[in-house]
């Protein structure tokens, strides 16, 4: 028994120490890569989708999943132009040098920098070891191992203006298109790779065979009594060789170059070029006027020419899908088939690869597989329609989980071929990119066409991050899995239906009504329900689930394993240590607003707010109180037409972010928000209950809205919120910086009435104004967080709520100015000037002191400074005496005191941490530019510190060192980068040691980090071995002295 | 006069635009001054080092390192420079780069607080691996008996086990006269294996 309480003990402390190496290790990163620009590039059949991204990125993604493989971040003023890739290497091309990349590790193999202004390369071409270049005057064949040209050949740039470049793969040609100037005609540059000696032939020396392969180039041109204008993008039907492009200034005609027999004849004639004019192709109601032609795409032999109709904002576009059929004596075209669709805004049409991006409809060629066929994807309310034609027969896919609601309109459409399967099979597979920015990989079976399947979704919105708000779970049950909602019971699942059915009760009102009782029965009903109410179904009861796997199809054996895994979840959630367990509300810039669970390290709710009506955005988020947020964005421009730009309007929404849903959401065209800040009321004590004794939820905060016309408007707008605003206020003063005019205004509120009597409602005026210098760019505004006060006020510590300080950058003068005002009087409370300093800067404002960074230009490594804020020592003791009745005037004069130091790092942004008490020392979180969170002690920026050690020693500090620490233990992300940092937040957590950060950009990252080991957590010096052995040494003891306690000795010498 | 005051005139516009000219070439030819710098990572004890990058003033130009842990930064405008190797598992120090300002040398030292001086071709080599964890302290034995919590059960074995053993072994004579001497005091209690028949008789 004993034995056993030992062993109890013994795992008890293996446990404890056990669950803190857990909690480090736990997956803390939400890796993104931003807006795909190009990922119509394949590595290999399996490997991974090569991507492009909007944030100056290339990456690769596992294509069974779409976890990122690895990623090449570009600084922002290195800029990527183009990137490609094949089975064995991929190449990134950006304004300074070519980087080649081994594609499965994302390892630089070669690079190498360059000069060069027009640039364009070809695709890598399947076991050769070289890629072509294309410059301004001259094309190049470029080693891929070494980066060295291998064969170079020059080209006339004042006659040649470069258009484009094919690449033909079954010749292992390269074409490149351009307009010769002088004549204003097509221009092509053929250059055939000489193929190898054949066999048994005696090999020569190395520079015999480099001339042997050299390509040869020849130079021709379209027939030059045939004025042909270039203006719109060849194509070329790869299997037959033949370039196809289109001239429709003139002739309307879409035009044939059959390159084999150019090539075998030396020149074009009649024969190889073959003109067709548009009204002999089966082109219907062909009207003058309005309208644009074009070529989309073009498969082995297929081709798509696209006949757009501009009308009033609308387009009607009519494609025509022809098969080119070659035969020795003639060339024909069959048109096999037509479709019509139309597009709302053919404004915002551009070409993207071999795809045309239109409102809703992209057409594919089939590039990869045997089978030859065009495919057009398009885009209906509910629905994704994939069109395949091939000349044989038409298939048609309908996907009908795709809700504009969800994800908004089809951003990009890609198609790839992938054999993921253990089956030799390569099947098509589509890379869907939503407006919303959501990345979802479709997978149709062309054999059995009624299989679909959404293979994985990710959500790069994520990576566009606004503002976001951390909740603590405590506060609010905004889990599913929460103590009420945890069991699976039937009654909750109708309770939340009932919502549901709110919402859209016509077509759910029948299925909510023959809901059975019983699980038996409720398993078969839900067998006899459409898909979209069994996707509501288990939408409501597992929604992480269900937004991990959208298209998740309700069946029974997926019910009881929601059934089954209920309890589990909810366990597993309440186990987290130091309150790990956090709601982050996201806003994105693109109008989604996410709850992502930092438990289950994913999003677990998500809605999207109508914005895209007037291309808006999102720009901040308010806590209202525990169960509401307040939401403003404003539309980039109020006319589509962009006949009045300036005028913006400013969009408001309320959510609900426990039951999920928008409470309000409304335009203002009216004003514009200059400002938005969230002030606090005053507690009245009443109880927040109606007549019928129902629980009104009151807000704790309310949003100010100053607009553009000098008026003011309060968010939630009700009587209480109205009622409370004006008792407080005479105590609300409002900081707007006009960019414009560079300038600083301070807005206060009065009543007309001296006697405040009248219900009039209070108006805003201007209070001071503080003008800068056309130089001066204003870059960080930064308010003093009242809470973040500690409760003691020692070593004449000044605190002041109404202290803002600011951040300004003079580029010509190199200089960083930091100005501490007070709010209320407008009095400038300290200006402090930095020296031959430039950005990233970030200050950072907390309790009685200022910390701010700024790269030095002269030291050329980051400098730190920290001004602390002391009361002056007659004043301050008056403040303490009076600080009962204290009244603004009686505040205390100010000492400043600064000390820098030299941080060796490129740091980018700065944030500070929170404690619930703000007893415990502060952390400043660093984002240093090589992806690293440093977390370093506001213990090292202190102005007491001195260079005398005895000195510091005996006031407790540590003596001063022009370095501040940078140790690998203090980077709190360990070796998870996070790149491109906007911004760091923090939230305290139950424990007073404990910080909560969060840092966001392009990844999202989270942790609790432990600034001073002290209060409530055991020092990392503690030694559990040491207590462990003492325990056992006890216990021993124990038991021996039990044993003992029989013999007759001891009793006789203990009575 | 009007004729002599716009000729000086156009003299003098003609002397500026040829200053402006001199000064304009001078410019350009002072801001196009390009310098290679180039270097090499080292990793004690493994000939093939991990790929790193490598950072000019926090990303204004990026190289990464080659199978043999060269990298090159190819046609830097000449200034100073900032430079960072960003290794997950070693740390190396910065490195504050002179790169043409004068002549065509390139001067380097460490940017923390060595001072040391770098010659170009740069050889980079870690000052320590990167430990991102706190080690636990390991099983020392000695550590634990000088700690409070050994001397606790150092007492506590005394108390339980040599005590009544050291009572044992004085000579009863020798014990009574200690326990008179003490006078019954704290020494005597804990001696007090062989109960002071005197002082038992009078409890009773």
């Amino acid at each position: 028994m004993k034995i056993l309480f030992t062993l109890a003990l013994l795992l008890i402390f293996f446990q404890a120490s056990f669950c803190i190496s857990t909690e480090q290790t736990k997956k803390r990163v939400h890796e993104g890569i931003g807006e795909i620009v190009r990922s119509d590039l394949e590595c290999g059949s399996s490997s991974g989708i090569f991507v492009q991204t909007e944030s100056n990125m290339v990456a690769l993604l596992k294509p069974k999943n779409g976890e990122i493989v690895w990623k090449h971040k570009f600084n922002e003023k290195e800029k990527l132009i183009t990137s490609t890739c094949s089975h064995h290497s991929s190449v990134v091309l950006t304004d300074r040098k070519i980087l080649v990349v081994q594609p499965n590790t994302g390892k630089v193999l070669n690079e190498f920098n360059h000069n060069f202004n027009t640039i364009t390369f070809s695709k890598l071409r399947t076991g050769k070891d070289h890629f072509v270049v294309v410059l301004d005057d001259t094309i190049q064949y470029r080693e891929l191992k070494t980066g060295n040209i291998k064969y170079s050949t020059k080209y006339s740039k004042k006659e040649f203006e470069l258009a484009s470049l094919l690449l033909n793969e079954e010749s292992n040609s390269v074409v490149v298109v351009g307009i010769n100037k002088k004549r204003k005609t097509p221009e092509f540059l053929y250059l055939e790779e000489q193929k190898q000696k054949e066999k048994g032939k005696p090999k020569g020396t190395d520079k015999e065979k480099k001339v042997n392969q050299e390509p040869k180039l020849i130079k021709f041109q379209v027939d030059s009594d045939n004025k042909i204008k270039l203006n719109t993008k060849p194509t070329l039907l790869r299997k037959q060789s033949i370039v196809l492009y289109l001239d429709q200034e003139r002739t309307k005609s879409v035009n044939f170059l059959d390159l084999n027999s150019i090539i075998s004849q030396g020149k074009t004639s009649k024969d190889n070029n073959v003109i067709i004019t548009v009204e002999s192709l089966p082109l219907k109601n062909l009207k003058s006027g309005n309208e644009n032609l074009q070529i989309i795409t073009s498969s082995s032999s297929h081709f798509v020419v696209v006949q757009e109709q501009y009308g009033q904002g609308l387009t009607k576009s009519k494609a025509f899908i022809y098969k080119f059929k070659k035969s020795n004596k003639k060339n024909s075209i069959i048109l096999i088939a037509e479709k019509e669709y139309n597009n709302n805004k053919s404004k915002n049409k551009k070409e993207k690869g071999n795809g045309k991006e239109t409102e809703s409809t992209f057409w594919f060629s089939n590039q990869r597989s045997d089978s030859d066929f065009v495919t057009c994807v398009q885009q209906t309310e509910t629905k994704l329609i994939i069109t395949s034609y091939s000349s044989e027969k038409t298939i048609n896919e309908e996907i009908d989980y795709f809700k504009r609601n969800d994800y908004g309109k089809i951003k990009n459409v890609d198609l790839l071929f992938f054999n993921l399967n253990s089956k030799k099979q390569i099947l098509p597979f589509y890379l869907i990119e939503f407006e919303d920015l959501s990345l979802h990989m479709v997978n149709i079976n062309q054999k059995t066409t009624k299989t679909k399947n959404i293979l994985w979704g990710r959500e790069e919105a994520l990576t566009d991050i606004i503002d976001l708000l951390i909740i603590p779970k405590k506060t609010l049950n905004i889990y599913q899995n929460s103590n009420e909602n945890n069991k699976f019971d039937l009654e909750k699942i109708k309770q939340s239906l009932q919502i549901k059915i709110d919402e859209s009760k016509k077509k759910m009102t029948s299925f909510y009504d023959k809901i059975p009782k019983s699980t038996d029965e409720i398993k078969k009903h839900f067998n006899l329900a459409t898909n979209e109410i069994k996707q509501t179904i288990y939408s409501i009861i597992n929604p992480s689930e269900y937004s991990k796997q959208p298209g998740f199809k309700m069946d029974v054996k997926k019910l009881n394993y929601v059934k089954k895994n209920w309890h589990l979840k909810f366990e597993d959630s309440n186990s987290q240590k130091f309150d790990f367990n956090k709601l982050l509300v996201i806003i994105t810039r693109n109008g989604n607003v996410y709850g992502f669970s930092t438990s289950e390290n994913q999003i677990i709710w998500k809605i999207r707010l109508p914005i895209s009506e007037k291309s808006g955005s999102l720009d901040q988020i308010f806590r209202i109180n525990d169960k509401q947020i307040f939401i403003i964005g404003s539309s980039n421009n109020a006319d589509l037409d962009g006949n009045n730009k300036q005028s913006k309007s400013t969009f408001i929404a309320m959510i609900d972010i426990v039951n999920k849903e928008i409470i309000e959401s409304k335009w203002f065209e009216q004003w514009t928000a200059k400002q938005a800040i969230s002030i606090g009321l005053k507690d009245d004590g009443d109880d927040d209950g109606d007549d019928n004794g129902n629980k009104i939820i009151r807000p704790r905060k309310v949003v100010l809205i100053l607009d553009n016309q000098g008026d003011y408007h309060l968010f939630p707008k009700t009587e209480y919120v109205l009622k409370s605003f004006d008792l407080i206020y005479n105590q609300v003063h409002f900081v707007v910086m006009n960019k414009e005019t560079n300038t600083l205004l301070c807005y206060h509120f009065i009543k007309d009435d001296l006697f405040k009597t009248t219900d009039n409602p209070p108006k805003p005026e201007i209070k001071w104004t503080k003008q800068f210098d056309k130089k001066e760019e204003v870059t960080q505004i930064n308010i003093n967080d009242e809470s973040q006060y500690p409760d003691k006020h020692l070593n004449n510590n000044y605190y002041n709520p109404y202290m803002i300080s600011l951040l300004t950058y003079n580029k010509e003068e190199k200089t960083i100015t930091v100005l501490i005002i007070d709010t209320v009087s407008g009095k400038i409370i300290g200006n402090v000037k930095n020296y031959d300093a430039s950005l990233p800067a970030t200050i950072q404002h907390y309790a009685n002191k200022l910390v701010y960074h700024y790269w030095g230009t002269k030291v050329k490594t980051t400098v730190m400074s920290v001004i602390e804020l002391k009361a002056n020592a007659f004043s301050s003791k008056h403040y303490r005496q009076n600080k009962k009745n204290i009244l603004y005037q009686n505040r205390p004069m100010v000492t400043l005191k600064k000390q820098s130091y030299l941080f060796p790092s490129y740091v980018n942004v700065m944030g500070v941490s929170k404690s619930k008490d703000n007893v415990n020392q502060k952390g400043l979180v660093l984002a240093l530019s090589t992806g690293d969170l440093f977390l370093l002690s506001d213990s090292f920026l202190n102005p007491e510190r001195t260079l005398n050690v005895q000195n510091a020693m005996k006031l407790g500090l540590m003596p001063y060192t022009t370095y501040l620490p940078h140790q690998a233990k203090n980077i709190i992300n360990d070796n998870e980068p996070v790149l491109q940092v906007k911004d760091i937040k923090s939230d305290h957590t139950e424990i007073e040691s404990t910080s909560f950060i969060v840092a966001y950009g392009l990844d999202l990252f989270y942790d609790c980090v432990t600034i001073d080991q002290s209060f409530d957590k055991i020092d990392s010096q503690f030694n559990f071995s040491a207590l462990i052995i003492t325990m056992l040494v006890l216990i021993i003891a124990l038991i021996a002295m039990q044993r003992m306690k029989g013999n007759k000795n001891v009793k006789t010498n203990w009575n | 006069m009007k004729v002599v005051s716009s000729a000086t005139l156009v003299i003098v516009l003609i002397i500026y635009s040829l200053f402006s000219l001199v000064s304009t070439t001078k410019t350009t030819t002072t801001t196009t001054k390009v310098c290679d710098v180039e270097g090499r990572v080292y990793i004690p004890g493994k000939r093939r080092p991990e790929q790193v990058k490598i950072l000019l003033n926090g990303g204004e130009y990026t190289a990464y390192t080659l199978r043999n842990g060269e990298f090159k930064f190819s046609s830097i405008k000449s200034g100073i420079y900032f430079l960072e190797v960003d290794s997950k598992d070693y740390a190396y120090s910065p490195i504050k780069i002179d790169v043409c300002t004068k002549g065509k040398t390139i001067r380097a030292k460490t940017a923390d607080e060595t001072f040391k001086t770098v010659k170009h071709p740069l050889k980079l080599t870690p000052y320590s691996p990167k430990v991102y964890y706190e080690k636990g302290q390991p099983l020392n034995p000695l550590k634990i008996f000088k700690s409070p919590m050994g001397i606790m059960i150092a007492v506590s074995l005394f108390s339980m086990f040599i005590i009544p053993k050291l009572s044992g072994s004085i000579d009863p004579e020798e014990l009574k006269q200690v326990q008179q001497e003490s006078g019954g005091g704290l020494l005597g209690k804990l001696l007090g294996a062989v109960p002071n028949p005197q002082q038992s008789n009078s409890g009773r």
